[in-house]
């Protein structure tokens, strides 16, 4: 049976599982790391760095390298998420042909779909190396707070990768699950889920015979460690700015060495008290001197920037635990997950306001792609003891009604799968068209209202006003994801449905970025078969050169070697075309001759 | 009218498949788009074989069914509607019907969700507390819940287990919590109950689907099921007094049901709690509560038989009954409603008896067939259905006479209804008739099978005579 594996697709670190024998385990990658880092860039030759090598680059190529990727996921460029990324990135954001948010990187475009399917190729083939055989189908977790929007952008990612997604799970229902399995049924544990880049809290019970029902789910996708390090920068640059009366934020490159230091600092500070922050030559002034930064700071300082985002999550708890018709003392177990609750001061905060340790057994940056790998085992029939999923949907999804108001059809927190029936008639004679405009909306937030699509039905029958009754069926599938059905009522006549206003990729732009990243690569694959000829060849070439050098100086241009030194000349002029070139094979063969020339000039020399 | 196409399963799926040869023949004829008339002019069988076939392999999954009642298609909600993209799930779909637990369970939790009380769906007595009710819900949940079939091809019956899921999801959310549990509780006394099944409840702001008409007795009486049956009328019979069920159910076990007997004393103690809480509510029913309720009833009968709903008037008037026996309205309805829905409930038996044909269960085939018959009286093909199953299950002979008389009376010009009518004269022993039917036949289509089989039947019985 072909394995499924489990992606944790992280704003800061992306993760990947698999179920080998009756656990699950995380894959380390080439670099021997659990995690890799969510990071693309484009180098000045327009090679594709993903993970740990981009991260290395990222300062010194800054413009092009693509961090926390996932906060654009599925949003649309002029949403004001986007509006703040694009202000503090350093990579550069622009409106793609859907109204969606893109990434310019050197001379491409690229999608946010096709960066997030770059990070998740690389897990494939991390998994691929371990398994030693291909891997076709993934569970990749998202956010349980993401909408459809950017679940399906998401799933996008995944096909362009060439993966068949067969589920979506929600991040804290995944860390429920590598937890869960070990505890007592009837247990009821609140996820507390502090990442990169979001927030998101569920409480789940754990039922008879391995369900996992989720009672209630709150979160904020725009609330993570980036958030944090956001706070850090702002301070720096602001003390900055006072002591030298330069904007720090001006240059890109400090911006990211900021950001990183910042990051750096944070970290360091959930274990130590006070920590050195660093910069020699940060910038300079108009005078063109160098700037440098240097200044401690203490944890106690650190807290005090980042008070208010603590208690934001702390309050979108305690929602959640309402939505769920519970209170504090219901609940059996706080579980942190994420490398923020690394952070002593959430630790501290969950323990006073919940009154007890958090749980703190599981992997903060494993857990989620251990439960998602374990899940995708129980879809496929792969685990002995089957799970069960009861997941909600986070936000509730309705439809416009004439004059812009919002009519509720599935409320949030819905356990899904679900589907609502609502019949629509018809309000003219004669009319064979109708739009239907669906949108979701947070708790709280009617103003912001998400749109997912405006539907058309077209071909009803055309008969006198409120003659036709057409069931419009909305239902949302256990990834989250929205689908939209429609049936005439009494009338077997045919009608379609067109989506007109989407952000979403539409199938030919995927198939054609499947296409081009399978293409990619194939030309990784085979760069990095060429590169391990190069590499061969050019040891040659060069002990051959030196070689010839040595005789050329002791024997002189004797005739007799003159023949054999012109022939092993032209071998090595051959040789290091070809090391320039793209074709490995030729190089390949080439080799055998080199291997002989310096074995020649090795007996000769000596 | 109702095309077929071939779901081209793989060689080796559809060895998995419980077929019959002459369904695999069937399904050897099946391309793309045929009508029931283009396979049985291709296989030779006749229409009422074909349709038997055709209908079985699409509930395997083996044809798929389009026509009838038009779907317009589904759209995903960001992009139009379109092909599945690479490694989309149906390619992945091995077929692969219900086990034969599953397929006990299935029908067991639809005859309980007709009965649309949350109590009985989930198996727990009245006075259940809410542990009881959690891992009743929990049990139940993880066997239907749609993950559980995934990556098989269940056919027709999807749409079921979806249902299921969905009447179990709202039947623990209505009792989930203490306030809203009062709040059903309080509506159970009412004997409105039945009409608010869980299909309906979960459609918020929508009319709901008319639910599937259930034949008057619960139609599962075969050996496997008899426990969950003797529960099944038990409560029809509550319904049919006017009150809600008021036994718990047996609670679902994957074993055979023989297995329940263990803690029956308890159930009965508990349930013996319930129906005293129960009358103690249904004391309280207000008499106008119960007018009101008798009104709304009618009129919504009144508006199913203007729409041609037959069942559903039906089971409102009948419900209406239940509350005033004797309201001339209702009577009136009652008797137009009948009349409306019997072809539908005809067909609805001539459902079961095929499913109990399939399970060998010969008996029932037989009294099913004879119940669709007398329901659908005016519906020529469910005649010459149940003459064909009668003669083929060696039923009442007098009965297949009947059907099939009934049917060439309807369509005098149809050879294989001729031909039935002469196979069950002979099995009569009405020699003669049988002859003029044969002769009545051959001119109509001498090439039908009904008409070889009578024939073959004749000379084989001419030498006795
Ligand atoms: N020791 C630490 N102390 C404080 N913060 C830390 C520590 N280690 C990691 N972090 C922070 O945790 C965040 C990354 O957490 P994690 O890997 O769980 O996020 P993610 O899964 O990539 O993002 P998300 O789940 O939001 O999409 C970063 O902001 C990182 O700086
Ligand atoms: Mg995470």
């Amino acid at each position: 049976m072909k394995r499924v594996i489990g992606i944790d697709l992280g704003t800061s670190n992306s993760c990947v599982a698999v179920l080998d024998g009756a656990t699950a385990q995380v894959i380390g990658n080439r670099g021997g790391y659990k995690t890799t880092p969510s990071m693309v860039a484009v180098t000045e030759t327009g090679r594709k760095l993903v993970g740990h090598i981009a991260k290395r680059q990222a300062i010194t190529n800054a413009e092009n390298t693509v961090y926390a990727a996932k906060r654009l996921i599925g949003r649309k460029f002029n949403s004001p998420q986007v509006m703040s990324a694009v202000r503090h990135a350093s990579y550069r954001i622009v409106e793609g042909p859907h109204g969606e948010a893109r990434i310019a990187l050197r001379s491409e475009i690229l999608s946010v779909p096709e960066i997030s399917a770059l990070i998740l190729q690389e897990l494939k083939i991390v998994a691929e190396d371990f398994l030693g055989e291909p891997v076709e189908q993934a569970v990749i977790t998202v956010p349980a707070y993401f909408n459809d929007n950017q679940r399906q952008a998401t799933k996008d990612a995944g096909l362009i990768a060439g993966l068949d997604v067969i589920r979506i799970v929600n991040e804290p229902t995944a860390a429920a699950i590598s937890y869960g399995t070990s505890q007592r049924e009837g247990t009821t544990v609140a996820v507390y889920d502090f990442g990169g880049g979001t927030f998101d809290v569920s409480i789940l019970e754990l039922g008879k015979g391995g369900v996992f029902k989720v009672l209630g789910t709150a979160g904020d996708t725009f609330l993570g460690g980036e958030d944090v390090d956001e706070r850090l920068v702002d301070w720096l640059v602001a003390e900055f700015e006072a002591e030298h009366k330069v904007d720090l934020r001006s240059d890109r490159m400090a911006r990211q060495r900021l950001k990183d230091a910042a990051e750096k600092a944070k970290c360091e500070l959930s274990s130590v008290s006070s920590t050195e922050l660093n910069l020699p030559f940060i910038i300079s002034n108009e005078r063109g001197e160098a700037l440098h930064l240097q200044r401690s700071l203490s944890r106690a300082k650190l807290e005090e920037l980042t008070a208010d985002l603590i208690d934001r999550s702390i309050d979108i708890c305690l929602d959640a635990l309402s939505d769920a018709g519970l209170e504090k003392g219901d609940l059996d177990d706080v579980l942190l997950v994420g490398g923020m609750t690394r952070m002593p001061a959430i630790q501290r905060k969950i323990t006073e306001v919940f009154g007890r340790e958090p749980n703190r057994s599981v992997h903060p940056d494993e857990c989620v792609a251990i439960g998602a790998a374990m899940h995708g085992a129980s879809l496929v029939g792969a685990e002995k003891k089957p799970l069960v999923l009861l997941d909600v949907t986070p936000l509730s999804l309705g439809i416009m009604t004439h004059g812009g108001g919002f009519d509720e059809l599935v409320p949030a927190n819905t356990t899904v799968p679900t589907s609502r029936v609502k019949s629509f008639t018809t309000s003219r004679d004669g009319q064979t068209r109708m739009s239907i405009i669906v949108q979701q909306v947070a708790k709280d937030r009617e103003g912001e209202r998400e749109l997912l699509g405006e539907f058309a039905l077209e071909g009803i029958s055309s008969k006198a006003k409120g003659a036709v009754v057409v069931d419009v069926s909305f239902a949302i599938d256990a990834n989250g994801i929205v689908a939209v059905e429609a049936s005439e009522q009494a009338s077997g006549k045919k009608a379609a449905i067109t989506v007109e206003a989407s952000s979403g990729l539409t199938k030919p732009e995927i198939q054609e970025m499947q296409k081009s990243a399978a293409h990619a690569m194939d030309e990784r694959r085979h760069g990095e078969a060429i590169e391990s000829e190069r590499q061969a060849a050019q040891s040659l070439v060069g002990e051959v050169e030196r070689l010839l050098e040595n005789l050329r100086s002791s024997a002189g241009d004797s005739s007799v070697l003159g023949a054999t030194m012109a022939g092993i000349e032209a071998v090595l002029s051959q040789a290091k075309l070809l090391t320039d070139g793209r074709d490995p094979s030729k190089l390949k063969a080439l080799l055998p001759q080199l291997e002989r020339a310096a074995q020649m000039l090795r007996s000769l020399g000596n | 009218m109702s095309r077929y196409t071939n779901a081209r399963l793989s060689p080796d799926s559809l060895k998995q498949l419980p077929l019959k040869p002459v369904e695999g023949f069937v399904l050897s004829r099946v391309d793309a788009d045929s009508t029931a008339d283009d396979v049985a002019a291709s296989t030779g069988l006749d229409a009422a074989t074909v349709q038997l076939a055709l209908d079985r392999l699409v509930e395997l999954g083996a044809v798929r069914v389009t026509g009838g009642r038009s779907q317009m298609p589904a759209a995903r909600m960001s992009r139009p509607p379109e092909e599945p993209l690479q490694g989309a799930e149906d390619v992945r779909a091995a077929p692969d019907v219900f086990t034969a637990e599953e397929f006990e369970l299935v029908h067991l939790l639809e005859a309980r969700m007709l009965l649309a009380n949350h109590y009985v769906l989930l198996g727990v007595p009245l006075s259940a507390d809410r542990r009881a009710i959690k891992d009743a819900y929990y049990e139940l949940v993880a066997m239907v819940h749609p993950d559980r079939f995934r990556g098989r091809n269940l056919g027709v019956a999807a749409p079921r287990v979806a249902r299921i899921f969905a009447a179990v999801e709202a039947a623990h959310e209505a009792l989930a919590s203490r306030d809203k549990r009062a709040r059903y509780d309080d509506s159970l006394s009412d004997a409105n109950e039945p009409l608010t099944s869980p299909q309906v409840t979960a459609v918020s702001s929508g009319q709901g689907r008319a639910v599937a008409p259930l034949p008057d007795e619960a139609p599962l009486s075969s050996g496997r099921l008899a426990a969950s049956t003797s529960h099944a009328s038990g409560h029809m019979l509550a319904r049919k007094l006017g009150r809600a069920p008021s036994v718990a159910p047996p609670p679902i076990s994957s074993s055979p049901p023989s297995s329940t007997q263990g803690p029956a004393s308890a159930r009965s103690e508990a349930s013996g709690h319930a129906i005293a809480e129960l009358r103690r509510r249904y004391e309280q029913l207000a008499p106008l509560a119960k007018a009101e309720k008798l009104k709304s009833l009618v009129s919504q009968g009144e508006a199913a038989l203007a729409n041609g709903r037959g069942a559903e008037a039906l089971q409102a008037f009948r419900l209406a009954q239940s509350l005033d026996a004797h309201d001339t309205a209702v009577l009136r309805g009652l008797t137009q409603a009948e009349e409306l829905a019997a072809p539908e409930i005809g067909k609805n038996y001539a459902y079961f008896a095929k499913r109990a044909e399939y399970a060998e269960q010969t008996t029932d085939a037989r009294a099913f067939w004879e119940a669709a018959a007398t329901r659908a009286a005016d519906d020529a093909e469910t005649q010459g259905r149940a003459a064909a199953a009668l003669l083929r299950l060696e039923g009442d002979a007098s009965v297949a006479l009947r059907c099939a008389g009934r049917a060439v009376l309807l369509e005098p010009k149809n050879a294989v209804f001729r031909a039935l009518l002469g196979r069950a004269y002979l099995r009569q022993g009405m020699l003669r008739n049988a002859e003029r039917e044969a002769l009545a036949a051959a001119e109509l289509d001498a090439t039908c099978t009904e008409l070889i089989d009578l024939r073959r039947e004749l000379t084989s019985r001419a030498p006795l005579e």
